[in-house]
């Protein structure tokens, strides 16, 4: 009904649960009918508040976002089916263009594409968000106020015409294009990137590489067995010297690298768990450690602790690390205080520490030895110091070795595999951007209709099919499959009202009673009919949970329909269900749209005398207050 | 099997018959049990409950009685008789080809094999200049501009209306008035329902419309109009003028004799068997005319012969 003026009587509106402030979203919705189209200039919005509102309350309300448009597109076998009997018909192509595969493109991570690179892009993003201010100003504000009231730099957007931006091509179509256009592009650069990198010996020193790579990875396998809190947990004394690795950031190649420094255990401590798991060695650890850190106290957040190196600026303090952040325990154990509090106290441990340090520069400070010390005794850890030997006599046996820039080129090398393994993630994130939403779905959907009989194998309907494509109000494959049972040509018309009745019927009623035992007879039938196609669909990898599906299927309303059909006034009906009236008024009228849709089927079927029946029964159902077309007469 | 106006002499009679018989043995071993059925047979149903009665029977003194001449089928509880020289029987989607007989207020009437006339609605297929819009007075008188009496026209089948009329829509640019070709017209049981009915036969130049109610039409390919190529219609009427070039003629009669070759003895339409066929008369240097000659007549249901052995060999060995 169009109008000129929208009156909001009141800011607040009930929700069921309390009297709330209306959303923005509703109240676009609503304001936004003011306005006749092609009549008024602009529509008047009138709020009456009648009470103390909050600025920010006022903001959020008129100046805040509309609701979210989400595409709810979903597949159903009714569609596809009348799309596969049409020689046009092409449910890829529906796809394609739906709604719901354009919102599927416009959610692509979006991280690694440059601005200059997708225009389109970022032009609609633009776009729509002029757009949206667009309209929001002008439901709030006079026009010219509007416009005014933009930013300067978005007003010439709105004449599309002067901007270049704006006119090229309707995303819907042209954005997996574009998208799929960059990917390539971006693959090409990097592929000329990579291939212009080029190593002297490459082949000998990729060799090299990957040996330092397999080394790397076997001493993280050793070191994970030995600090296996099985092994390590009683070594961790206080007092004890550790190694501790810590990430330290080169501002001159900005890279962070690994690096080692030197603590002393104070405590360690478990961390609690939500799993249930009593034996110790699977728990985790923390592990209270006394080194050099940087404290950075940034007003209002926490305050963040860095470890640094022990000759570097920075004060002594305990923090606590994981277990996986130790990288060896040593032999050396240190007297410590026992009181860590005081800055003297730690300042002059770390000086214990320190001199430590420097008598033992020569070969460093030794380390706990596994075998003898430490007694891990596993199979996979001998296996593992094994490989490392044999892996360190191949190093020194490699020519490569001795290059004097092997340094630099292994780094080349570092960066020219890093480069191949991103080209490698683009063009898997361009192959997804070109797949189709519901892929999966089409595919194992046509499966279900090729086993039951609705298609042939070369996508050609058959006679269910054609009984299924008319059915688009119910479950479409139970109700055909019903259909094709027989079981409506031996009951009466009440009963095929009250049996069609489950399938309008969704709501769960606490204490359903049961309907009488004929009705339940036919209820049970139905369930039967429903748990076999449900299974089928879950042979054919459709994602459906069977019970329940076959639970939605609710006799709770078959004894009131059946009164209804044999001529019941509608308060005797709802004397029989426990429902609202408006829920049974509904479903009848529901009712009668399937009962007009299984005419049609029959009608396609040429079986005379059932089309007569579901005709008689809309006539039986269509009567009195359930098909008033309005209760204001 | 449809009346031959072919003689054939002795050798080719036995060569007949004998591939004749093999094609009935190998059909028996394909589908077990298909029930011929007359006008007035009674269908053995078994004494089942909730039997569905579909087309082309009734209930007689309690039983199933066929109405129709045919083949009983069943799915399920439904059994049917389905057809096969009786009319056509459209569905919705099916592909069809017609002629105009009649133009009546806004609609055509099109005479399409099945118990009335099709109806053509003005407002259900896309206007020449491919602008979407209400359909006014003027298009009305204009209507013989779009399609006169005896136009040969494709279209596809929108539905029924509650009358029980059939209604068509054009709303492609591949729907529309057919020129330049031949328009047969075959049993509708012999074209069988695919995906694809509308076929371009690139190495001929043609365009083959297998309509679902069996009326086939062969002519030049015309290329589809883009919207964007509108603006040069101006050009077309011209190139009315324009002949079929001869070749082009020719292999619309070498198709088209292939289809009244394999319609007369009675093998399923396919595009692919239309082509083997002509391929066949032109590897073994048989002339257009003398394609619906005796000796060609007889080699083709031995061809057929041999193609089904074959298929069902492979479905064996499968």
């Amino acid at each position: 009904m169009p109008a000129k003026t929208v009156v909001f009587t009141n800011v607040r509106k009930f929700d069921g649960d309390k009297f709330r402030w209306l959303s923005s979203g509703e109240y676009i919705q609503m304001s936004g009918r003011a306005g006749r189209r092609g009549i008024d200039q602009r529509g008047i919005c009138i709020l009456m508040v009648d009470e103390k509102m909050e600025p920010s309350t006022a903001k959020m309300m008129l100046k805040g976002t509309a609701d979210c448009l989400n595409s709810a597109f979903h597949l159903s076998y009714n569609m596809l089916l009348n799309q596969l009997r049409c020689e046009d018909g092409d449910p890829e192509k529906l796809l394609r263009l739906s709604f719901y595969q354009f919102q599927a493109d416009r959610a692509l991570p979006d991280i690694e594409i440059h601005d200059s690179w997708c225009p389109s892009r970022r032009c609609i993003r633009f776009f729509s968000s002029i757009a949206h201010s667009a309209r929001r100003a002008s439901l709030t504000t006079p026009s010219t106020a509007a416009s005014a009231r933009l930013p300067p730099a978005s007003r010439p957007a709105l004449s599309p015409a002067h901007h270049p931006l704006i006119v090229p091509h309707p995303p819907a179509r042209g954005l997996p294009a574009r998208l799929r256009a960059f990917f390539s592009k971006q693959v090409k650069a990097l592929e000329k990137e990579r291939d212009s990198i080029v190593i002297d010996e490459e082949e000998s020193l990729k060799d090299y590489y990957n040996l330092l790579q397999q080394y790397k990875s076997l001493k993280k396998d050793v070191r994970d067995i030995v600090y296996d809190p099985k092994y390590c947990l009683p070594f961790l004394q206080p007092g004890r010297l550790v190694s501790l690795l810590y990430s330290s950031y080169d501002k001159k190649s900005s890279v962070s690298q690994e690096q080692i420094t030197w603590g002393i255990i104070i405590n360690f401590q478990k961390i609690i768990s939500h799993v249930e798991d009593k034996r110790p060695e699977n728990s985790q650890y923390t592990v209270d450690v006394l080194t050099r850190c940087v404290v950075v106290k940034e007003a209002g957040t926490k305050k963040s602790v860095k470890i640094v190196h022990l000759k570097e600026q920075g004060e002594p303090a305990v923090i606590s690390v994981p277990l996986s952040q130790i990288d060896s325990l040593s032999v050396v154990r240190i007297y410590i205080p026992k009181d860590l509090l005081p800055f003297e106290v730690r300042e002059n441990t770390l000086k214990i520490l320190s001199e430590v340090y420097s008598r033992f520069l020569k070969d460093g400070i030794p380390n706990l030895d596994p075998e003898e010390d430490m007694k891990v005794q596993s199979n996979s850890y001998r296996k593992a110091v094994r490989r490392i030997e044999a892996l360190e006599r191949l190093f020194e046996k490699h020519e490569i070795r001795n290059l004097p820039l092997i340094q630099q080129n292994i780094q080349v090398l570092h960066d020219k595999q890093e480069l191949s393994a991103k080209i490698k993630s683009i063009k898997k994130s361009l192959r997804s951007s070109t797949a189709l939403a519901f892929k999966d779905e089409l595919k194992s959907h046509k499966r279900v209709l090729r086993r039951l009989g609705y298609i042939t194998s070369d996508d050609v309907v058959e006679v269910k099919g054609q009984v299924a494509c008319e059915i688009s109000s119910a479950d479409e494959l139970t109700l055909t499959e019903l259909l094709f049972s027989g079981i409506f040509k031996d009951i009466g018309i009440e009963e095929i009202v009250a049996l069609l009745s489950c399938f309008v019927w969704q709501e769960k009623l606490q204490d359903g009673r049961k309907p009488r035992e004929e009705l339940d007879l036919l209820f049970s039938q139905l369930q039967e009919t429903a748990r076999r196609v449900s299974n089928v669909q879950l042979d054919c990898k459709v994602p459906i949970d069977v019970e329940s599906t076959v639970n939605s299927f609710r006799p709770d309303i078959m004894e009131a329909v059946y009164a209804w059909a044999k001529g019941s006034k509608f308060f005797e009906i709802m004397e029989l269900s426990s429902v609202f009236e408006g829920s049974l008024i509904r479903a009848i009228r529901r009712l009668e749209e399937v009962l007009q849709q299984l005419t049609c089927a029959a009608k396609s079927l040429g079986e005379t005398e059932m089309e007569d029946k579901f005709q008689e029964a809309v006539v039986k159902i269509k009567r009195d207050i359930v098909f008033a077309a309005s209760l204001y007469l | 099997m449809k009346e031959l106006l072919i003689s054939l002499n002795q050798t080719q009679k036995v060569r007949l018959q004998a591939a004749l018989q093999h094609l009935a043995e190998l059909a028996s071993q394909v589908s077990s049990s298909n029930l011929a059925v007359t006008v007035a047979d009674t269908i053995p149903v078994n004494n089942e409950d909730g039997i569905l009665k579909g087309h082309g029977t009734t209930e007689f003194d309690g039983q199933v009685v066929a109405t129709l001449c045919g083949i009983v089928e069943r799915v399920n509880k439904l059994v049917y008789v389905r057809t096969l020289r009786a009319r056509y029987k459209p569905e919705v989607g099916d592909i069809i080809v017609g002629r105009v007989i009649e133009i009546a207020p806004k609609r055509w009437r099109l005479e399409i094999n099945f118990s009335q006339d099709a109806v053509l609605m003005l407002q259900s297929m896309n206007l020449p200049d491919g602008i979407q819009r209400r359909r006014t007075a003027v298009d009305e008188l204009n209507m013989r501009s779009i399609f006169e009496e005896n136009d040969v026209v494709c279209a596809e089948v929108r539905g029924f209306q509650h009358d029980g009329s059939l209604h068509l829509q054009a709303r492609s640019q591949k729907y529309g008035k057919l020129e330049r070709g031949q328009l047969l017209i075959i049993p509708a049981y012999l074209v069988k329902r695919r995906k694809q009915h509308f076929h371009h036969l690139e190495q001929y130049g043609l365009d083959l419309i297998l309509g679902c109610n069996g009326f086939v039409w062969i002519g030049e390919h015309a290329e589809p109009i883009d919207s964007e190529v509108l603006e040069d219609r101006d050009k077309i009427p011209k190139d009315k003028q324009r002949d079929t070039p001869l070749e082009v003629r020719r292999n619309i009669c070498r198709i088209s004799n292939s289809v009244r070759l394999l319609s007369a003895l009675g093998f399923a339409l396919s595009v692919e068997a239309i082509v083997d066929t002509a391929e066949a008369s032109k590897s073994s240097n048989v002339d257009i005319k003398d394609m619906l000659g005796a000796e060609f007549y007889v080699q083709t249901a031995e061809r057929e012969v041999q193609r089904r052995a074959s298929l069902l060999r492979k479905k064996r060995f499968v």
